[in-house]
């Protein structure tokens, strides 16, 4: 772990508003992609993104400092998610909104009109949306590695799985990304 | 084996690194021979890249706010309320008390406030911890409905009821007095 990180959660657990302020900024956007790509409902990220936040202050007494912070948090969010699933199943109902709903906006998109770049933007479009066609299992691995950029045992401590099992799943999620890659490409 | 094209598991660890060195090289020589594996080696390499470069949402304008506006107004605990409470309560109440000093006695029993020096404030504070104390052995042996008539109604009987009301105010608004308090 990081001693700044160390420092500030420290710093947190003595009540300081504003490295608690700083925490928050160093990984909502994490947070929040890790649960908006999930779940594709902006609303709903927003919302359990607050929801962790709200938990890692009302717990951080029990954090264990032997463990990196992010593998803390993203467990409390991989096991919110879950539940969000859960009770997903139990109201059947609940529509997701489209991918492309509310105030959302491309943070890193360039400002680059070179031809190239719009095409690469166009691929990087085109796969992400075919991650978004992932089963959730393999679709949250998938987030986990490229979007949060956890390591292999980063995330097999989060999902609580052995390394081989870890990465035999990565490897399916990746193979059926290549096939519905595949598939948009033929049409 | 080279002959054959290469299977998707076989493109994914190579992509991975999760190969042995020996079928890195078998692979490298058959890509150079393959041009069917050569371009799914590519399209496949492609797609990894721009996983590695995954776009990113701004989380929105008011979640920060938000987050931190339910942090601060978490509930707290007894002990941080009722600390908050005393605090304030004992300061509003040492207020009203030198307000009832200075100003009570002249306008409700015509009494002339005094300026008094430090040690006859003291003597009078040391006189009135003996008389609060006797009305106290007063009350507590012989409590009957003339003593209570006589003595402590007049004497005490407002400054009973200003703290009653404050107490019972302080309740009603403790949550301004505790978000007063931060």
């Amino acid at each position: 772990m990081l001693k700044d990180e160390k420092k500030l959660i420290k710093r947190c657990l003595k009540g300081e508003k504003k490295a608690m302020e700083m925490l928050v900024v160093n990984y909502q956007k994490g947070i929040y992609n890790y649960f908006y790509r999930n779940i594709r409902n902006s609303e709903t990220a927003a919302d359990l993104t607050q929801d962790i936040f709200l938990k890692v202050f009302s717990k951080l007494g029990s954090y264990d400092f032997k463990y990196k912070f992010s593998t803390w948090i993203y467990t409390m969010s991989h096991n919110l998610l879950i539940d969000y699933y859960r009770k997903k199943k139990n109201l059947s109902f609940t529509t997701f909104a489209s991918a492309n709903d509310g105030y959302i906006e491309f943070e890193d998109k360039t400002v680059d009109t070179g031809e190239e770049v719009l095409s690469n933007m166009e691929k990087k479009e085109r796969i992400w949306s075919a991650v978004d066609k992932l089963p959730d299992e393999y679709r949250e691995l998938i987030v986990m590695r490229y979007i949060n950029d956890l390591k292999y045992y980063e995330i097999s401590q989060i999902l609580e799985i052995p390394m081989g099992t870890l990465k035999n799943k990565i490897f399916r999620a990746k193979k059926k990304l290549f096939k519905i890659m595949r598939g948009e490409n033929e049409k | 084996m080279r002959n054959k094209h290469m299977t998707d598991e076989e493109i994914v660890l190579y992509i991975d690194n999760g190969i042995s060195i020996e079928n890195r090289i078998r692979i490298d020589e058959h890509l150079k021979k393959c041009s069917v594996c050569k371009a799914k080696m590519k399209e496949y390499q492609e797609i990894e890249k721009h996983l590695k470069e995954p776009i990113l949402y701004a989380p929105p304008v008011d979640l920060l706010n938000n987050i931190k506006q339910k942090i601060w107004e978490k509930k707290l605990s007894f002990e941080e309320v009722f600390i908050g409470f005393m605090v304030t309560f004992s300061g509003i109440a040492a207020i009203l008390a030198f307000i009832i000093y200075r100003y009570g006695f002249e306008f409700f029993y015509n009494i002339p406030f005094m300026k008094l020096s430090l040690p006859s404030l003291i003597k009078t504070g040391i006189n009135n911890l003996y008389e609060l104390f006797y009305v106290l052995k007063k009350i507590y042996f012989m409590i009957d409905a003339g003593f209570l008539r006589k003595i402590i109604i007049p004497r005490y009987g407002l400054s009973m009821l200003l703290l009653f009301i404050l107490i019972v105010i302080s309740y009603l608004k403790r949550d301004i007095i505790i978000k007063g308090r931060k």
